[in-house]
C-alpha cells in the first residue's frame, strides 16, 4: 500500500507541486488505484509488449 | 413543430431533396425550440445566424441540382471538444472560455463537406473528464425526461439536444462511454465506431489511445448515415489509415438470424439493478425472436480491465494537461482536477503494465470474437441519478455515480471494438434504460444490422421525453 511518504515521494521525483493537503486528499483514491494495479502483477504479461492502441493482433489464434 | 423536431434524418433528407421542406424552415424551427428550451442547458454555444446561412446556401445548391447527400441541409450539432473554424471551442473549461480554433476538425469538416447545417455546440462535462455534465462553468445540463437527473456525460449536451428535438444529430465523444452513457440515459441511439474508424483531429484529447468519435441519433438508420460521412482515413489521424469503409446504410437490412450472439453474463455484467435488469431480459427476447442465437459468455479479465482502462485514462489525461495542471490549476472544476492529479501520481511502469494489459485482453477478446458475431449487454446498469447524487447502489453496495454509470462501457474502450446502444424500455421514475451491441472489429454493418432489427421490433426509439420541459 502507499502511504502519503510514497506520495510526496513520487512527487518530488516527478516535479509536482502538490500540496501536503492535496496529497493526503488523493491518497485514499491512488490507495485502491495502487492495489488493483498491482494485482494486474499476476496476469500472464511475460511475452507481451504495451498495446498502445487497440489493435488486434492478428497473430492471434 | 412537433413533427419537424422529431423528424430523423432520413425523414427529413427526403422531403428537402424533393424541394417539398426548405432547409432554412428546419433551422429556425429548431432554433426556436432550442431557445424554448433552453432550461435543458444543452448548447454552450447556439450559431444562429451561421446555420440560417448554411441552410440557405444548401438551399440554393439543391434548387440548382447540386444535391450532396442525404446530409445536406441537415442540422447538427457537436460536442464543444470538436473544433469549429472560427467558432468558440471551449472543451467545458474555464482555460478555454474564449478559445477560437483556426480549423475545423476532420469530422466537422466532414459534416460541412456533406452539406450540413451547424447549429451549434453542445455542452460537456469539463474537458469531457466525467459522466454528469454538471458542468462548475456552464452550470449542469438535465435529462429532458426528467430535470433533476443527469443527461449523462461526457456527451450529455448531445444527448439532451436529439433526445429533446433539438436537433436531429449531435456528435460525441468516446473514452469511456461519453456517447454511450448520455445516450442511454436519455433514451435515443449512441454509436461509438471501432477505434481508427473516425478521425480524431482536431478533436481535444482527454486519452489518445481511448477516445473514439460518433454520431447520437434517434434512429439507428441515422446513425449509419453520419457515420457514412464521417468514416474514412485521414493522414492527420494515422490510426484512421489502411481502411476500408463499407456501405453502413445499405446493409442495415442484412439478415441476422442465425447470427450467434454472446450475451455478456460474468459476474462483473451481472452486476446490474433490477429496473435495467428486466427491460434487458425482455430485449434479449426481442433478439432472439428475431433469429438471433443467444449464448451466455463471459468477458475476460472484466475487473482488470477496468483498472487497466482506468490507469490508461487517467495517465494520459494528465500528460494532455500537464500544461494547465501547472499554470492554471485553479480554474479547473473540482471533481475534474483531482481525477488529473490522480493522473499524475501513475508511473511508467504502471501506465505500462496496464498497456501490456491491454495487449493481453484485445487478444483474448478478439479470440472470443471468432465465436461470437457480436455481444451483447446492458449499456448502464443504472438508470439516470440525480443532478449532484454522489453515489448510487448497486449490487446491494453504495458506490460512486462515476464507477457505476461507466462500469458496463468503459472496458470497450480498452479494446477499442465498435458498440452501439439503443433504447430499450425504461425504468424507475420513467426514465431510459439501453441495450448495448458490440461487435468485432470494423465490424459496424454487423452491429448496426443487429441494433437496426431491433429497433423495427420495438417502440421505444419513438418515444418522447415531455414536452416542452417544464420550468424549474
Amino acid at each position: 500500500m502507499a502511504t502519503t511518504d510514497d506520495l510526496k515521494r513520487i512527487a518530488d521525483l516527478a516535479g509536482l507541486s502538490a500540496t501536503p493537503e492535496e496529497v493526503e486528499r488523493l491518497a485514499p483514491a491512488l490507495e485502491t488505484l495502487y492495489a488493483d494495479l498491482e494485482r494486474l502483477r499476476a496476469l500472464p504479461l511475460a511475452d507481451l509488449e504495451p498495446a498502445f492502441t487497440p489493435r488486434l493482433d492478428p497473430a492471434v489464434p | 413543430m412537433n413533427e419537424l423536431a422529431f423528424a430523423s434524418v432520413s425523414e427529413l433528407a427526403a422531403r428537402i431533396r424533393s424541394r417539398d421542406l426548405s432547409p432554412v424552415a428546419v433551422v429556425d424551427a429548431l432554433l426556436a425550440r432550442i431557445e424554448r428550451c433552453g432550461v435543458l442547458n444543452a448548447f454552450i454555444t447556439v450559431t444562429a445566424d451561421a446555420a440560417r446561412a448554411q441552410a440557405a446556401s444548401a438551399e440554393r445548391e439543391i434548387a440548382a441540382g447540386r444535391y450532396r447527400g442525404p446530409l445536406h441541409g441537415i442540422p447538427v450539432s457537436l460536442k464543444d471538444i470538436i473544433g469549429t473554424k472560427g467558432i468558440r471551442t471551449t472543451r467545458g473549461s474555464r482555460i478555454f472560455a474564449d478559445h477560437i480554433p483556426t480549423e475545423d476538425a476532420t469530422v466537422t469538416a466532414r459534416l460541412y463537406h456533406a452539406g450540413a447545417v451547424l447549429l451549434g455546440k453542445n455542452a460537456l462535462h469539463e474537458f469531457a473528464f466525467g459522466v454528469t455534465t454538471n458542468n462548475p462553468h456552464y452550470g449542469p445540463t438535465r435529462n429532458p425526461w426528467r430535470l433533476d437527473r443527469i443527461p449523462g456525460g461526457s456527451s450529455g449536451g448531445s444527448g439532451a439536444a436529439v433526445a429533446a428535438g433539438l436537433g436531429p444529430v449531435s456528435i460525441g465523444t468516446d473514452t469511456g462511454g461519453s456517447i454511450r452513457i448520455p445516450a442511454a440515459l436519455c433514451g435515443i441511439v449512441g454509436l461509438k465506431p471501432t477505434y481508427g474508424r473516425v478521425s480524431r483531429h482536431g478533436v481535444f484529447p482527454l486519452s489518445w489511445s481511448l477516445d473514439h468519435v460518433g454520431p447520437l441519433t434517434r434512429t439507428v438508420e441515422d446513425a449509419a448515415l453520419v457515420l457514412q460521412a464521417i468514416a474514412g482515413p485521414d493522414p492527420r489521424d494515422p490510426s484512421t489509415l489502411g481502411q476500408t469503409v463499407p456501405e453502413f446504410t445499405s446493409r442495415l437490412a442484412t439478415p441476422i438470424t442465425g447470427l450467434r450472439v454472446g450475451v455478456l453474463t460474468d459476474e462483473y455484467h451481472r452486476e446490474v439493478a433490477d429496473d435495467v435488469r428486466a427491460p434487458f431480459r425482455a430485449a434479449l427476447d426481442v433478439l432472439a425472436e428475431r433469429g438471433l442465437d443467444l449464448e451466455d459468455v463471459a468477458f475476460p479479465r472484466a475487473n482488470e480491465a477496468r483498472t487497466a482502462a482506468a490507469t490508461v485514462l487517467f495517465a494520459e489525461a494528465a500528460s494532455v494537461h500537464e500544461r494547465w495542471l501547472r499554470d492554471r490549476a485553479a480554474d479547473y472544476g473540482v471533481d475534474t482536477l483531482a481525477l488529473l492529479q490522480q493522473g499524475q501520481f501513475i508511473t511508467a511502469t504502471q501506465y505500462l503494465r496496464a498497456q501490456r494489459v491491454r495487449t493481453l485482453i484485445v487478444n483474448e477478446v478478439g479470440t472470443l470474437l471468432r465465436r461470437y458475431a457480436a455481444l451483447v449487454l446492458p449499456a448502464i446498469p443504472v438508470v439516470a441519478p440525480a443532478i449532484g447524487q454522489p453515489t448510487v447502489t448497486l449490487g446491494g453496495r453504495s458506490g460512486e455515480t462515476r464507477g457505476a454509470v461507466t462500469r458496463l462501457v468503459r472496458l470497450i474502450n480498452l479494446v477499442g471494438l465498435p458498440a452501439i446502444t439503443v433504447p430499450c424500455g425504461f425504468g424507475a421514475d420513467g426514465l431510459p434504460v439501453g441495450l448495448q451491441v458490440v461487435g468485432r472489429a470494423m465490424d459496424e454493418p454487423t452491429v448496426l444490422a443487429i441494433a437496426h432489427a431491433y429497433e423495427r421490433a420495438t417502440p421505444w426509439h419513438t418515444r418522447r421525453p415531455p414536452d416542452p420541459p417544464e420550468r424549474i
